[in-house]
Protein backbone atom coordinates (compact mmCIF):
# COMPACT_ATOMS: atom_id res chain seq x y z
CA UNK A 1 0.00 0.00 0.00
CA UNK A 2 1.49 3.47 -0.99
CA UNK A 3 1.66 6.36 1.23
CA UNK A 4 -0.87 7.57 -0.53
CA UNK A 5 -3.93 4.89 -0.40
CA UNK A 6 -6.03 6.17 1.99
CA UNK A 7 -8.31 3.73 1.02
CA UNK A 8 -10.50 2.26 4.15
CA UNK A 9 -11.03 -1.88 4.20
CA UNK A 10 -14.44 -2.99 3.22
CA UNK A 11 -14.42 -5.32 6.12
CA UNK A 12 -14.82 -5.09 9.69
CA UNK A 13 -11.40 -7.06 10.55
CA UNK A 14 -10.23 -4.22 12.42
CA UNK A 15 -13.29 -4.19 14.53
CA UNK A 16 -12.99 -8.03 15.09
CA UNK A 17 -9.67 -8.48 15.79
CA UNK A 18 -10.08 -5.21 18.03
CA UNK A 19 -8.85 -5.35 22.10
CA UNK A 20 -9.88 -2.00 23.00
CA UNK A 21 -13.50 -2.43 22.42
CA UNK A 22 -16.28 -2.90 25.21
CA UNK A 23 -19.25 -2.10 23.10
CA UNK A 24 -20.26 -2.75 19.91
CA UNK A 25 -24.12 -1.52 19.13
CA UNK A 26 -25.16 -3.32 15.59
CA UNK A 27 -28.11 -1.23 14.76
CA UNK A 28 -30.10 -0.01 11.92
CA UNK A 29 -33.88 0.55 9.97
CA UNK A 30 -36.02 -2.52 10.53
CA UNK A 31 -35.59 -5.83 8.05
CA UNK A 32 -32.06 -5.22 7.04
CA UNK A 33 -30.45 -8.08 9.09
CA UNK A 34 -29.53 -6.33 12.33
CA UNK A 35 -30.24 -9.27 13.97
CA UNK A 36 -28.13 -11.70 11.38
CA UNK A 37 -25.59 -9.03 11.43
CA UNK A 38 -24.97 -8.82 14.79
CA UNK A 39 -24.68 -12.52 15.47
CA UNK A 40 -22.04 -12.38 12.75
CA UNK A 41 -19.93 -10.00 14.49
CA UNK A 42 -20.10 -11.77 17.60
CA UNK A 43 -19.20 -14.90 16.71
CA UNK A 44 -16.11 -13.54 14.74
CA UNK A 45 -14.84 -11.76 17.25
CA UNK A 46 -15.53 -14.70 19.54
CA UNK A 47 -13.60 -16.90 17.23
CA UNK A 48 -10.78 -14.56 16.35
CA UNK A 49 -10.27 -13.92 20.23
CA UNK A 50 -11.08 -17.16 21.63
CA UNK A 51 -9.48 -16.47 25.27
CA UNK A 52 -12.20 -13.48 25.44
CA UNK A 53 -15.44 -13.85 26.49
CA UNK A 54 -17.76 -12.28 24.47
CA UNK A 55 -22.20 -11.20 25.47
CA UNK A 56 -24.42 -10.58 23.09
CA UNK A 57 -27.39 -8.60 24.24
CA UNK A 58 -30.80 -8.27 22.18
CA UNK A 59 -32.62 -4.96 23.07
CA UNK A 60 -34.70 -5.48 21.17
CA UNK A 61 -38.33 -6.30 22.32
CA UNK A 62 -39.21 -7.88 19.65
CA UNK A 63 -36.59 -10.28 19.97
CA UNK A 64 -34.53 -12.36 17.27
CA UNK A 65 -31.71 -14.00 18.80
CA UNK A 66 -33.24 -17.38 19.96
CA UNK A 67 -34.94 -17.60 16.31
CA UNK A 68 -31.34 -17.23 15.04
CA UNK A 69 -29.30 -19.36 16.60
CA UNK A 70 -31.93 -21.74 16.80
CA UNK A 71 -32.12 -22.08 20.41
CA UNK A 72 -33.62 -20.59 23.47
CA UNK A 73 -32.21 -17.35 25.40
CA UNK A 74 -33.54 -15.68 27.90
CA UNK A 75 -32.86 -13.06 30.63
CA UNK A 76 -30.16 -14.71 31.81
CA UNK A 77 -26.92 -15.28 29.85
CA UNK A 78 -26.42 -18.47 28.44
CA UNK A 79 -23.18 -20.00 26.74
CA UNK A 80 -24.15 -20.64 22.75
CA UNK A 81 -24.40 -24.25 22.48
CA UNK A 82 -20.47 -25.15 20.30
CA UNK A 83 -19.37 -21.70 21.62
CA UNK A 84 -16.92 -21.57 24.81
CA UNK A 85 -16.93 -17.71 24.91
CA UNK A 86 -19.90 -16.37 23.18
CA UNK A 87 -23.21 -16.07 24.98
CA UNK A 88 -26.66 -14.89 24.82
CA UNK A 89 -29.24 -12.62 26.66
CA UNK A 90 -32.40 -11.68 25.16
CA UNK A 91 -33.61 -8.87 27.90
CA UNK A 92 -37.52 -9.02 28.94
CA UNK A 93 -38.99 -6.14 30.22
CA UNK A 94 -42.18 -7.91 31.37
CA UNK A 95 -39.86 -10.66 33.50
CA UNK A 96 -37.27 -7.98 34.53
CA UNK A 97 -40.18 -5.51 35.91
CA UNK A 98 -41.69 -8.89 37.84
CA UNK A 99 -38.52 -9.59 39.54
CA UNK A 100 -38.37 -5.87 40.77
CA UNK A 101 -42.06 -6.45 41.91
CA UNK A 102 -40.93 -9.19 43.92
CA UNK A 103 -38.05 -7.36 45.44
CA UNK A 104 -40.31 -4.49 46.34
CA UNK A 105 -42.73 -7.23 48.11
CA UNK A 106 -40.15 -9.31 49.92
CA UNK A 107 -38.19 -5.75 51.39
CA UNK A 108 -42.24 -4.56 52.08
CA UNK A 109 -42.36 -7.71 54.12
CA UNK A 110 -45.75 -8.93 55.66
CA UNK A 111 -46.86 -6.04 56.83
CA UNK A 112 -50.25 -6.80 55.83
CA UNK A 113 -50.55 -2.77 54.29
CA UNK A 114 -52.48 -2.03 51.22
CA UNK A 115 -49.13 -1.18 49.53
CA UNK A 116 -47.82 -4.75 50.16
CA UNK A 117 -50.97 -6.11 48.95
CA UNK A 118 -51.03 -3.69 45.82
CA UNK A 119 -47.68 -5.17 45.02
CA UNK A 120 -48.10 -8.70 45.57
CA UNK A 121 -50.57 -8.19 42.95
CA UNK A 122 -48.10 -7.35 40.34
CA UNK A 123 -49.11 -3.84 40.37
CA UNK A 124 -46.04 -2.28 39.78
CA UNK A 125 -44.99 -4.24 36.78
CA UNK A 126 -48.58 -3.54 35.58
CA UNK A 127 -47.98 -0.26 35.78
CA UNK A 128 -44.52 -0.14 34.50
CA UNK A 129 -44.54 -2.40 31.92
CA UNK A 130 -46.56 -0.09 28.95
CA UNK A 131 -44.75 3.02 29.66
CA UNK A 132 -43.07 4.05 26.56
CA UNK A 133 -39.26 3.56 26.67
CA UNK A 134 -39.17 1.10 29.68
CA UNK A 135 -37.71 -1.24 27.19
CA UNK A 136 -35.04 0.76 26.82
CA UNK A 137 -34.54 1.71 30.13
CA UNK A 138 -34.30 -1.94 31.63
CA UNK A 139 -31.72 -2.59 28.75
CA UNK A 140 -29.63 0.47 29.84
CA UNK A 141 -29.56 -1.04 33.37
CA UNK A 142 -28.69 -4.01 32.37
CA UNK A 143 -25.75 -2.50 30.59
CA UNK A 144 -24.66 -0.39 34.19
CA UNK A 145 -25.07 -3.88 35.95
CA UNK A 146 -22.62 -5.47 34.30
CA UNK A 147 -19.98 -2.22 34.46
CA UNK A 148 -21.14 -2.68 38.17
CA UNK A 149 -20.08 -6.83 38.11
CA UNK A 150 -17.13 -6.34 36.23
CA UNK A 151 -15.76 -3.55 38.43
CA UNK A 152 -16.57 -5.27 41.46
CA UNK A 153 -15.37 -8.89 40.15
CA UNK A 154 -19.16 -10.70 40.35
CA UNK A 155 -20.64 -13.04 38.46
CA UNK A 156 -19.24 -13.99 34.94
CA UNK A 157 -16.83 -11.02 33.25
CA UNK A 158 -17.33 -10.37 29.81
CA UNK A 159 -14.76 -8.44 27.97
CA UNK A 160 -16.77 -7.39 24.67
CA UNK A 161 -20.82 -7.13 24.94
CA UNK A 162 -22.63 -6.71 21.71
CA UNK A 163 -26.02 -5.00 21.01
CA UNK A 164 -28.28 -6.09 18.74
CA UNK A 165 -30.45 -3.29 19.15
CA UNK A 166 -34.11 -2.13 17.86
CA UNK A 167 -34.77 -0.39 14.91
CA UNK A 168 -33.61 2.98 14.63
CA UNK A 169 -35.69 5.14 17.35
CA UNK A 170 -35.77 2.94 19.71
CA UNK A 171 -32.23 2.66 19.97
CA UNK A 172 -31.33 6.42 19.33
CA UNK A 173 -33.74 6.83 22.87
CA UNK A 174 -31.60 4.11 24.28
CA UNK A 175 -28.15 6.00 23.38
CA UNK A 176 -29.80 9.46 24.56
CA UNK A 177 -30.38 7.78 28.27
CA UNK A 178 -27.03 8.66 29.82
CA UNK A 179 -27.07 12.33 28.56
CA UNK A 180 -31.02 12.90 29.92
CA UNK A 181 -30.61 10.80 33.16
CA UNK A 182 -27.72 12.87 33.54
CA UNK A 183 -29.35 16.08 33.45
CA UNK A 184 -32.35 14.76 35.47
CA UNK A 185 -30.07 13.18 38.56
CA UNK A 186 -28.55 16.72 38.14
CA UNK A 187 -31.76 18.40 38.78
CA UNK A 188 -32.95 15.84 40.96
CA UNK A 189 -29.29 16.81 43.17
CA UNK A 190 -30.59 20.47 43.39
CA UNK A 191 -33.88 19.78 44.82
CA UNK A 192 -32.66 16.80 47.19
CA UNK A 193 -30.40 18.97 48.59
CA UNK A 194 -32.97 21.34 49.70
CA UNK A 195 -35.77 18.90 50.77
CA UNK A 196 -33.06 15.59 51.30
CA UNK A 197 -34.58 14.62 55.05
CA UNK A 198 -37.95 15.43 54.24
CA UNK A 199 -37.80 13.34 50.91
CA UNK A 200 -36.14 10.22 52.48
CA UNK A 201 -38.64 10.27 55.41
CA UNK A 202 -41.05 9.92 52.46
CA UNK A 203 -40.11 6.33 51.83
CA UNK A 204 -41.55 5.66 54.98
CA UNK A 205 -42.14 2.44 56.24
CA UNK A 206 -39.43 0.21 57.55
CA UNK A 207 -37.03 1.06 54.86
CA UNK A 208 -34.00 3.59 55.59
CA UNK A 209 -33.31 4.13 52.34
CA UNK A 210 -30.98 7.08 51.29
CA UNK A 211 -32.20 8.64 48.82
CA UNK A 212 -29.08 10.89 48.09
CA UNK A 213 -26.70 8.31 48.57
CA UNK A 214 -28.53 5.80 45.59
CA UNK A 215 -28.42 9.09 43.24
CA UNK A 216 -25.25 9.89 43.69
CA UNK A 217 -23.76 6.21 42.97
CA UNK A 218 -26.50 6.10 39.90
CA UNK A 219 -25.15 9.57 38.86
CA UNK A 220 -21.69 8.29 38.99
CA UNK A 221 -22.44 4.91 37.29
CA UNK A 222 -24.48 7.23 34.61
CA UNK A 223 -21.22 9.27 33.97
CA UNK A 224 -18.97 6.16 33.67
CA UNK A 225 -21.20 4.96 30.67
CA UNK A 226 -21.40 8.61 29.24
CA UNK A 227 -17.42 8.60 28.85
CA UNK A 228 -16.91 5.00 27.70
CA UNK A 229 -19.95 5.32 24.90
CA UNK A 230 -18.31 8.32 23.73
CA UNK A 231 -14.83 6.64 23.59
CA UNK A 232 -13.86 5.78 20.01
CA UNK A 233 -11.53 3.04 21.66
CA UNK A 234 -14.22 1.18 23.59
CA UNK A 235 -17.60 1.40 21.56
CA UNK A 236 -18.38 1.95 18.01
CA UNK A 237 -21.36 1.62 16.47
CA UNK A 238 -22.26 -1.04 13.52
CA UNK A 239 -24.82 0.51 11.05
CA UNK A 240 -26.84 -2.27 9.00
CA UNK A 241 -28.56 -1.32 6.21
CA UNK A 242 -29.83 -2.72 2.34
CA UNK A 243 -29.07 -1.02 -0.48
CA UNK A 244 -32.59 1.09 -1.21
CA UNK A 245 -33.31 4.40 -0.99
CA UNK A 246 -35.22 4.58 2.37
CA UNK A 247 -32.93 2.31 4.23
CA UNK A 248 -30.04 5.25 3.01
CA UNK A 249 -32.03 7.88 4.30
CA UNK A 250 -32.86 6.26 7.86
CA UNK A 251 -28.76 5.58 7.42
CA UNK A 252 -27.76 8.72 6.92
CA UNK A 253 -30.03 10.02 9.85
CA UNK A 254 -29.01 7.50 12.49
CA UNK A 255 -25.41 8.44 11.68
CA UNK A 256 -25.91 11.98 12.05
CA UNK A 257 -27.55 11.23 15.43
CA UNK A 258 -24.76 9.26 16.65
CA UNK A 259 -22.15 11.68 15.72
CA UNK A 260 -24.69 14.33 17.86
CA UNK A 261 -23.79 12.16 20.87
CA UNK A 262 -20.27 11.71 19.85
CA UNK A 263 -20.26 8.50 19.62
CA UNK A 264 -17.70 6.71 16.94
CA UNK A 265 -19.76 5.44 14.16
CA UNK A 266 -17.22 4.18 11.03
CA UNK A 267 -18.68 0.77 9.79
CA UNK A 268 -21.81 0.24 7.45
CA UNK A 269 -22.66 -2.91 6.82
CA UNK A 270 -25.02 -3.43 3.45
CA UNK A 271 -26.96 -6.53 2.99
CA UNK A 272 -28.56 -8.79 0.98
CA UNK A 273 -27.03 -7.74 -2.00
CA UNK A 274 -27.63 -9.83 -5.21
CA UNK A 275 -24.19 -9.36 -7.36
CA UNK A 276 -26.53 -10.72 -10.17
CA UNK A 277 -23.47 -9.51 -12.80
CA UNK A 278 -21.22 -12.56 -11.28
CA UNK A 279 -24.25 -14.87 -10.45
CA UNK A 280 -23.76 -17.56 -13.65
CA UNK A 281 -26.23 -19.90 -11.68
CA UNK A 282 -29.51 -17.84 -11.29
CA UNK A 283 -29.77 -14.92 -14.10
CA UNK A 284 -33.28 -14.04 -14.19
CA UNK A 285 -34.57 -10.49 -15.26
CA UNK A 286 -35.88 -9.33 -11.80
CA UNK A 287 -32.76 -10.02 -10.02
CA UNK A 288 -30.68 -8.00 -13.09
CA UNK A 289 -33.01 -5.27 -12.41
CA UNK A 290 -33.10 -5.20 -8.51
CA UNK A 291 -29.26 -5.14 -9.01
CA UNK A 292 -29.13 -2.45 -11.22
CA UNK A 293 -30.88 -0.38 -8.63
CA UNK A 294 -28.79 -1.73 -6.14
CA UNK A 295 -25.66 -0.54 -7.59
CA UNK A 296 -26.69 2.88 -8.09
CA UNK A 297 -27.38 3.23 -4.50
CA UNK A 298 -23.70 1.31 -3.66
CA UNK A 299 -21.76 4.02 -5.82
CA UNK A 300 -23.68 6.73 -3.68
CA UNK A 301 -22.53 4.81 -0.62
CA UNK A 302 -19.26 4.53 -1.73
CA UNK A 303 -19.06 8.35 -2.55
CA UNK A 304 -21.06 9.36 0.93
CA UNK A 305 -18.78 7.31 2.83
CA UNK A 306 -15.77 7.42 1.62
CA UNK A 307 -13.79 6.98 5.15
CA UNK A 308 -16.28 4.24 6.58
CA UNK A 309 -15.45 0.58 6.83
CA UNK A 310 -18.64 -0.40 4.03
CA UNK A 311 -19.05 -3.89 4.06
CA UNK A 312 -21.14 -5.64 1.33
CA UNK A 313 -23.03 -8.72 2.28
CA UNK A 314 -24.90 -11.18 -0.27
CA UNK A 315 -28.41 -11.55 -0.43
CA UNK A 316 -28.07 -15.51 0.52
CA UNK A 317 -30.49 -18.42 -1.20
CA UNK A 318 -31.63 -19.60 2.53
CA UNK A 319 -32.45 -18.10 5.70
CA UNK A 320 -29.10 -17.87 7.87
CA UNK A 321 -30.18 -19.58 10.67
CA UNK A 322 -28.16 -21.57 12.80
CA UNK A 323 -24.45 -21.32 14.34
CA UNK A 324 -22.92 -23.66 11.75
CA UNK A 325 -24.86 -21.24 8.91
CA UNK A 326 -23.65 -17.91 10.78
CA UNK A 327 -20.06 -19.24 10.52
CA UNK A 328 -20.55 -19.44 7.01
CA UNK A 329 -22.09 -16.42 6.46
CA UNK A 330 -20.25 -14.11 9.22
CA UNK A 331 -16.76 -15.04 7.54
CA UNK A 332 -17.59 -12.61 4.93
CA UNK A 333 -17.26 -9.52 7.60
CA UNK A 334 -13.56 -10.53 8.63
CA UNK A 335 -12.54 -10.81 4.62
CA UNK A 336 -14.79 -9.29 2.63
CA UNK A 337 -16.90 -11.02 0.02
CA UNK A 338 -16.30 -11.79 -3.25
CA UNK A 339 -18.94 -12.59 -5.85
CA UNK A 340 -16.52 -14.62 -8.42
CA UNK A 341 -14.61 -16.94 -5.42
CA UNK A 342 -17.46 -16.70 -3.13
CA UNK A 343 -20.79 -16.90 -5.10
CA UNK A 344 -20.95 -21.01 -4.10
CA UNK A 345 -21.04 -19.99 -0.09
CA UNK A 346 -24.59 -18.20 -0.58
CA UNK A 347 -26.16 -21.33 -2.18
CA UNK A 348 -24.59 -23.93 0.38
CA UNK A 349 -26.46 -22.66 3.67
CA UNK A 350 -28.23 -25.82 4.96
CA UNK A 351 -31.92 -26.05 5.55
CA UNK A 352 -32.22 -25.25 9.33
CA UNK A 353 -33.95 -28.01 11.05
CA UNK B 1 -38.92 82.63 19.40
CA UNK B 2 -35.76 80.34 20.44
CA UNK B 3 -38.22 78.48 22.96
CA UNK B 4 -40.83 78.23 20.15
CA UNK B 5 -38.21 77.05 17.79
CA UNK B 6 -36.57 74.79 20.55
CA UNK B 7 -40.18 73.27 21.77
CA UNK B 8 -41.20 72.66 17.86
CA UNK B 9 -37.79 70.73 17.78
CA UNK B 10 -38.12 68.36 20.99
CA UNK B 11 -41.34 67.48 19.91
CA UNK B 12 -41.06 66.39 16.72
CA UNK B 13 -37.55 64.76 18.27
CA UNK B 14 -39.44 62.73 20.20
CA UNK B 15 -42.37 61.29 17.99
CA UNK B 16 -38.92 60.26 15.57
CA UNK B 17 -38.08 58.15 18.36
CA UNK B 18 -41.18 57.28 18.92
CA UNK B 19 -41.33 56.44 15.43
CA UNK B 20 -37.63 54.37 14.98
CA UNK B 21 -39.13 52.79 18.43
CA UNK B 22 -41.35 50.82 15.86
CA UNK B 23 -38.30 49.58 13.91
CA UNK B 24 -36.17 49.16 17.05
CA UNK B 25 -34.52 46.06 16.02
CA UNK B 26 -33.10 47.58 12.81
CA UNK B 27 -31.87 50.73 14.65
CA UNK B 28 -30.49 48.52 17.10
CA UNK B 29 -28.78 46.16 15.08
CA UNK B 30 -27.60 49.20 12.74
CA UNK B 31 -25.95 50.74 15.91
CA UNK B 32 -24.78 48.03 17.77
CA UNK B 33 -24.87 44.49 16.24
CA UNK B 34 -23.55 45.02 13.13
CA UNK B 35 -21.28 42.44 12.64
CA UNK B 36 -24.27 39.71 13.82
CA UNK B 37 -26.71 40.75 12.14
CA UNK B 38 -24.95 41.13 8.90
CA UNK B 39 -23.67 37.65 9.04
CA UNK B 40 -27.06 36.30 10.26
CA UNK B 41 -28.31 37.81 6.80
CA UNK B 42 -25.61 35.77 4.82
CA UNK B 43 -25.96 32.87 6.47
CA UNK B 44 -29.75 32.94 5.67
CA UNK B 45 -29.28 33.83 2.24
CA UNK B 46 -26.68 30.85 1.52
CA UNK B 47 -29.10 28.50 3.36
CA UNK B 48 -31.88 29.65 1.00
CA UNK B 49 -29.98 29.17 -2.12
CA UNK B 50 -28.49 25.13 -0.87
CA UNK B 51 -31.90 24.96 -0.19
CA UNK B 52 -33.38 25.77 -3.41
CA UNK B 53 -30.19 23.79 -5.10
CA UNK B 54 -31.10 20.95 -2.71
CA UNK B 55 -34.69 20.80 -3.86
CA UNK B 56 -33.46 20.70 -7.98
CA UNK B 57 -31.84 17.29 -6.94
CA UNK B 58 -33.39 14.49 -7.48
CA UNK B 59 -32.83 12.10 -4.18
CA UNK B 60 -33.17 8.75 -5.59
CA UNK B 61 -31.12 9.48 -8.77
CA UNK B 62 -28.27 11.66 -6.90
CA UNK B 63 -28.59 10.55 -3.44
CA UNK B 64 -24.70 11.32 -2.24
CA UNK B 65 -25.02 14.64 -3.82
CA UNK B 66 -28.19 15.59 -2.21
CA UNK B 67 -27.48 14.02 1.29
CA UNK B 68 -24.03 16.08 1.23
CA UNK B 69 -26.35 20.02 0.42
CA UNK B 70 -28.84 18.18 3.15
CA UNK B 71 -26.09 18.02 5.53
CA UNK B 72 -24.54 21.55 4.72
CA UNK B 73 -28.12 22.41 4.91
CA UNK B 74 -27.91 21.39 8.62
CA UNK B 75 -24.92 22.75 9.45
CA UNK B 76 -26.22 25.82 8.49
CA UNK B 77 -29.28 25.15 10.41
CA UNK B 78 -26.91 24.93 13.64
CA UNK B 79 -25.03 27.94 12.75
CA UNK B 80 -28.24 30.39 12.14
CA UNK B 81 -29.53 29.07 15.29
CA UNK B 82 -26.57 29.74 17.07
CA UNK B 83 -26.47 33.03 15.40
CA UNK B 84 -29.79 34.30 16.46
CA UNK B 85 -29.02 33.34 20.12
CA UNK B 86 -26.20 35.17 19.89
CA UNK B 87 -28.10 38.46 18.14
CA UNK B 88 -31.10 38.40 20.64
CA UNK B 89 -28.56 38.51 23.77
CA UNK B 90 -27.20 41.59 21.89
CA UNK B 91 -30.29 43.06 21.07
CA UNK B 92 -31.39 42.61 24.91
CA UNK B 93 -28.52 44.43 25.94
CA UNK B 94 -28.61 47.15 23.49
CA UNK B 95 -32.48 47.50 24.05
CA UNK B 96 -31.52 48.17 28.24
CA UNK B 97 -28.65 50.57 26.54
CA UNK B 98 -30.92 52.82 24.51
CA UNK B 99 -33.65 52.87 26.72
CA UNK B 100 -31.50 54.40 29.62
CA UNK B 101 -29.81 56.49 26.75
CA UNK B 102 -33.85 57.52 25.82
CA UNK B 103 -34.20 58.04 29.87
CA UNK B 104 -30.88 60.45 30.59
CA UNK B 105 -31.01 62.65 27.64
CA UNK B 106 -34.93 62.72 26.27
CA UNK B 107 -37.56 62.01 29.04
CA UNK B 108 -35.30 63.66 32.35
CA UNK B 109 -34.68 66.97 30.23
CA UNK B 110 -38.13 66.99 28.83
CA UNK B 111 -39.60 66.78 32.43
CA UNK B 112 -37.17 68.82 34.07
CA UNK B 113 -38.18 71.53 31.59
CA UNK B 114 -41.71 70.94 31.90
CA UNK B 115 -41.75 71.45 35.92
CA UNK B 116 -39.30 74.09 35.64
CA UNK B 117 -39.90 76.31 32.61
CA UNK B 118 -43.12 75.17 32.29
CA UNK B 119 -44.96 78.25 32.53
CA UNK B 120 -42.78 80.31 30.72
CA UNK B 121 -44.66 81.53 27.72
CA UNK B 122 -43.65 80.61 24.20
CA UNK B 123 -46.38 81.87 21.97
CA UNK B 124 -49.36 84.34 22.11
CA UNK B 125 -52.88 84.01 20.62
CA UNK B 126 -55.43 87.28 20.52
CA UNK B 127 -57.48 87.14 23.19
CA UNK B 128 -60.82 85.26 23.05
CA UNK B 129 -59.64 82.92 20.43
CA UNK B 130 -61.05 80.32 22.85
CA UNK B 131 -63.35 80.44 25.71
CA UNK B 132 -62.26 82.97 28.54
CA UNK B 133 -62.43 80.40 30.95
CA UNK B 134 -59.59 78.32 29.30
CA UNK B 135 -57.18 81.09 28.85
CA UNK B 136 -55.68 80.54 32.25
CA UNK B 137 -54.94 77.01 31.56
CA UNK B 138 -53.57 78.23 28.31
CA UNK B 139 -51.12 80.92 30.24
CA UNK B 140 -50.43 79.07 33.65
CA UNK B 141 -50.54 75.10 32.80
CA UNK B 142 -52.75 72.66 34.26
CA UNK B 143 -52.30 73.45 37.66
CA UNK B 144 -54.79 77.05 36.66
CA UNK B 145 -57.32 74.05 35.98
CA UNK B 146 -56.88 72.80 39.20
CA UNK B 147 -56.92 75.67 41.06
CA UNK B 148 -60.35 76.61 39.72
CA UNK B 149 -63.05 75.06 41.83
CA UNK B 150 -60.77 76.95 44.74
CA UNK B 151 -61.04 80.04 42.84
CA UNK B 152 -64.62 79.67 42.42
CA UNK B 153 -65.21 79.06 46.06
CA UNK B 154 -63.24 82.07 47.04
CA UNK B 155 -64.19 84.53 44.66
CA UNK B 156 -68.04 84.02 44.30
CA UNK B 157 -68.74 82.37 47.83
CA UNK B 158 -66.65 84.29 49.75
CA UNK B 159 -67.11 87.18 47.57
CA UNK B 160 -62.47 88.31 47.54
CA UNK B 161 -59.80 88.32 44.90
CA UNK B 162 -60.26 87.82 40.72
CA UNK B 163 -63.23 86.36 38.87
CA UNK B 164 -63.34 82.97 37.66
CA UNK B 165 -62.74 84.29 34.30
CA UNK B 166 -59.91 86.62 35.12
CA UNK B 167 -56.18 85.45 35.69
CA UNK B 168 -55.54 82.91 38.33
CA UNK B 169 -51.99 83.56 39.34
CA UNK B 170 -49.75 80.59 41.06
CA UNK B 171 -48.25 80.94 43.76
CA UNK B 172 -44.79 82.23 42.61
CA UNK B 173 -45.92 83.33 39.33
CA UNK B 174 -44.00 85.89 37.02
CA UNK B 175 -45.51 89.11 36.91
CA UNK B 176 -45.60 89.15 33.15
CA UNK B 177 -48.36 86.52 33.75
CA UNK B 178 -50.88 88.87 35.33
CA UNK B 179 -50.31 91.60 32.82
CA UNK B 180 -50.35 89.49 29.54
CA UNK B 181 -53.93 87.83 30.87
CA UNK B 182 -55.38 91.31 30.59
CA UNK B 183 -54.11 92.00 27.88
CA UNK B 184 -55.50 91.83 23.68
CA UNK B 185 -53.46 88.32 23.51
CA UNK B 186 -53.36 85.59 25.50
CA UNK B 187 -49.90 83.82 26.19
CA UNK B 188 -49.39 80.10 25.73
CA UNK B 189 -46.82 78.27 28.19
CA UNK B 190 -44.28 75.88 27.86
CA UNK B 191 -46.43 73.05 28.99
CA UNK B 192 -49.12 73.68 27.34
CA UNK B 193 -47.68 74.49 23.75
CA UNK B 194 -45.82 71.15 23.63
CA UNK B 195 -48.45 69.23 24.68
CA UNK B 196 -50.87 70.77 21.94
CA UNK B 197 -48.03 70.46 19.75
CA UNK B 198 -47.84 66.69 19.96
CA UNK B 199 -51.52 66.07 20.34
CA UNK B 200 -51.33 67.45 16.63
CA UNK B 201 -48.50 65.80 15.04
CA UNK B 202 -50.29 62.12 16.88
CA UNK B 203 -53.63 63.54 15.37
CA UNK B 204 -52.23 63.95 12.09
CA UNK B 205 -50.18 60.63 11.87
CA UNK B 206 -53.86 58.86 12.60
CA UNK B 207 -55.17 60.97 9.86
CA UNK B 208 -52.38 59.76 7.80
CA UNK B 209 -52.45 56.07 8.63
CA UNK B 210 -56.15 55.87 8.21
CA UNK B 211 -55.75 57.27 4.65
CA UNK B 212 -52.94 55.37 3.48
CA UNK B 213 -54.14 52.27 5.16
CA UNK B 214 -50.75 51.94 7.08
Amino acid sequence: MSDLDLSVEPNLHSLITSSTHKWVFVGGKGGVGKTTSSCSIAIQMALAQPQKQFLLISTDPAHNLSDAFGEKFGKDARKVTGMDNLSCMEIDPSAALKDMNDMAVAQNGNGGDGLGDLLQGGALADLTGSIPGIDEALSFMEVMKHIKRQEEGEGEKYDTVIFDTAPTGHTLRFLQLPQTLSQLLDKFGEIAGRFGPMLNSLTGGNQNVDIMGKMNELKANVEKIKQQFTNPDMTTFVCVCISEFLSLYETERLIQELISYDMDVNSIVVNQLLFADSDAEHNCRRCHSRWKMQKKYLDQIDELYEDFHVVKMPLCAGEIRGLNNLKKFSKFLDKEYDPEADNKVIYELEEQK
Amino acid sequence: MPAFVATVVVVFVLKLVQWLSGYRDNVVDALWGGFAASKLKELGHERQKLYLEQQSVSAKDEYARWTKLNRRVGQLDARLSEMQTQLAAQRKRAHAQLSKLHTVFLTVPVLVAKFWKGKVPVVSIPAGMFPRVLEPVLGQGWAAAALMPAKYVVTTVLGTGPTVAGPVVAPGAAADTVNAATSATAPICLAIWMWALTRVVDTAEDVVRDLCNI
